[in-house]
Formats: structure tokens, sequence, C-alpha cells
């Protein structure tokens, strides 16, 4: 499923928006990007029913953090990098990793 | 029969003359006088020559003042006579738009190229290159669409490709002639040559309709993707909650409370429905809070038969 997020709109809305779209049509996020100014690309795959959607945690980071860092923070929560982009965040490019 | 060619050799040859600076080269007899003896043109490859020298003389002696202003002198004058040649073809496709032919032999002819014009050898090679080469090259012009709508939409190029350079030189004129020597100028002469021919205006076109072509299609992209509705934190707790309890009784294969559940949503379900169409269905149901204001309904559906 293609889909598109208002990328004016601050990150953790844009989270919340997404992950109610992955309960509603049982499918998870698979790719996030930006698209042409302000709106983000997401794409989203179904999963096979009776599959649980862990939540999307989506975070800001800023150009002096270290992703890899993050990443190991993350982990030790039992959360896993899913995608590392460049994503408009209150019409701003920002990059933006997720979680699950 | 568009026959403006005789004048097309005149101008190509008579602009190579003057920006190689030398005696007019022997390319092909051409009939009937060009635009710029009939005109009168005042600034000629001979004096071009002797401004240049001068130019070059000035430069060499530091005297970089006077050089600039000889440069200046050499610039506005050829520009000068790109103007005059400009106006004279744009005024003959005007006066023959009505009997334009495409494909044909004359319509190459008006794929006028600037020569690189540092000598009359290579401004021979040069035109005869464009006698030559564009032969068996016709452009595809569709006939029908090359009407009043595309000569407007040419002349419209031509003329802001033009406007585009000459802005150009002027600024760059502004500058002493260590940062904008003469050699550049008469590059940009060139250009400034090129962008009043009909060869660049479809280039340019043809580049504006690709780029515009690849902006429609982004957008087409856009509308075609899914708008996620924008949603509070509530709102997600609670439909993953009725996902999660949905796949509770699909994993136990719990039908019967699917379908009271399902029942309770859409009275009008049949008794006897088939088990995997009460999935589905149950499903459909929870895709309906698409619409949010749904929501309390399923919330309260899956909530009545825990």
């Amino acid at each position: 499923m293609d889909a598109q997020v208002d990328g004016s709109k601050p990150l953790a809305e844009q989270q919340t928006a997404i992950n109610y779209a992955e309960q509603l049509n049982n499918a998870q996020l698979v790719s996030y990007q930006k698209g042409p100014a302000p709106a983000n690309f997401a794409t989203l795959q179904s999963v096979p029913m009776g599959q649980n959607i862990p939540p999307l945690l989506l975070i800001e980071v800023p150009i002096a953090a270290s992703i890899g860092s993050i990443v190991v923070t993350q982990l030790a929560t039992g959360k896993h990098l899913i995608f590392y982009n460049a994503v408009y965040v209150k019409s701003v490019e920002t990059k933006v990793a997720g979680f699950r | 029969m568009f026959v403006f060619h005789r004048n097309i050799y005149a101008i190509s040859t008579c602009l190579a003359v003057l920006l190689s600076g030398c005696a007019s080269p022997a390319i092909q007899k051409v009939e009937g006088p060009g635009p710029l003896e009939v005109i009168g043109s005042s600034y000629d490859a001979t004096q071009k020559s002797k401004d240049a020298v001068q130019y070059a003389a000035l430069v060499r002696a530091g005297d970089l003042q006077n050089a600039r202003v000889m440069r200046d002198v050499i610039v506005q004058n050829v520009r000068k006579e790109i103007e005059v040649v400009y106006q004279d073809f744009e005024r003959g496709l005007f006066a023959n738009k009505a009997a334009f032919e495409v494909e044909t032999d004359i319509f190459e002819l008006l794929l006028s190229t600037a020569t690189t014009l540092t000598g009359a050898q290579r401004a021979r090679t040069n035109l005869s290159a464009l006698l030559t080469g564009t032969k068996g090259t016709r452009l595809s012009v569709d006939k029908n669409v090359f009407g009043e709508k595309t000569y407007s939409a040419l002349v419209s190029q031509m003329r802001a490709s033009r406007s585009k350079v000459n802005a150009g030189i002027f600024e760059k004129l502004a500058k002493d002639v260590i940062n904008y020597p003469l050699a550049e100028a008469e590059v940009d002469l060139v250009r400034l040559f090129n962008a009043g021919t009909i060869h660049d205006a479809l280039v340019q076109l043809s580049a504006q309709a690709g780029a515009a072509a690849e902006s429609e299609a982004k957008l087409e992209d856009q509308k075609a993707r899914t708008k996620l509705v924008d949603a509070t934190q509530q709102q997600v707790d609670q439909i993953r909650a009725i996902r999660d309890r949905y796949n509770t009784l699909f994993n136990n294969k719990d039908t019967s409370t699917a379908r009271k559940i399902l029942k309770q949503l859409d009275s009008t379900v049949k008794d006897d429905l088939p088990e995997a169409d009460v999935w589905k269905k149950l499903d459909a149901e929870i895709r309906k809070a698409a619409d949010q204001a749904y929501l309390p309904t399923l919330t309260r559906a899956f909530a009545a038969n825990q």
C-alpha cells in the first residue's frame, strides 16, 4: 500500500498516523522517505492474518548525533532499525530513524 | 514553400565572418542580398578584427580600463548585428508562417547552429556540416501540430532564451577584462546567436515538456497515494486493542465469538456464513475505522464479546 503522510506535522503526529494506519490495514511500514515537499511517502506491506504488529517508533536524528549509538540504545529495548532516511518534519528535511 | 533559405545562408555566413574576424569564407554562392547588406551593417569583420587587435594590445600593455572599453565596443557592436539579423529572421518567419511546411529541405536549413568561429576553414567546415549533417535526420514534427500554436511557442521560446542570454552578457560586462575577457564574451555572443534559432527553441521546448511530464508524473503518483489520516494516541491504542483481539480470536480459531462480534456490527450477516468469510468480513469491519467516527462502535462490539 502506497501512502503519504503530511510532513508539515511534528514527528509524533506522523508516528501516530502511521501506527493507526498499520493496525487499520493489518500492514506494517517497510519504507518511509520524503516525497515532494512537504509530503512523506510511506510504503506499507500486508502481514498475515493473526500476526501482531508491534508499535512503530520514529526518532529524529540530529546532524551531530550518531545513528549507531541510537541503534544500540534501541536494540537494548528490543527494537530494531527498519529505516533511516530524510523525511519532512514540520516541513523541514530531517534525518529520521524508524524502529520496531 | 518557405523560401527563406538564401537569407539563412547569408545570416550564418555573415555572423561566422563577424565572430571569427576573418575574411568572408567562400562557402556557397549567395543569391540576393543578405539582411546585413540590406539593412546596412556598420560593423564588419574587418573593423572587428582591428578592434580585437587593439584590445589585445591594451591588455598586454596593462591598460585594463581602455581594454574594457574596447571589449565593450566589440561586444555591443556584434550584439547589434545579431539583433538585426534575428529581428529580420523573426519577421520572415511571421510573413511566411502560413505557408510553413514541415519536413522539407527548407525546414532543415532553419536549423542554424553557431560555428566556433575561430577561422575561415572551421567556419566553412561547420556550415558544410550544417548542410550535409542534417540531411536525412529530419525532425519528426507533426505537420498537424506545427500550426499557429507551435509557431507562437517557438517565437516565445526564442525571445525568452535570447533575453536570458542578453541579461547574462549585460551582467558580465560590469566585470573587468580579467574576469570577463573578450574571448569569453565571444562565447556568449555565439550562445546569443544560438538562442535565436528554431533548433535551440525546439530543444528548450522539449526539455521543458520533459520536465513538465516528470513533474506531472510525480503529481500523479502523489495523487494515487492514500493520505494517512491524523490520529490521537488514544485512537491508536483503541485500534491496536481491536486488532490484537481479532488476532487472538483468529489464532485460536474462535469463529463463534468472531461471528457474534460481526453480527453486532452488521445484523444482516447470515448465521451460516462460511468460516473464512467471517474472518474476511470482520477484518473489513475493522478497516471501516478509516472513518474514526466508527471506532467507538468497533470498540463496543469487541468489548461486549470478550
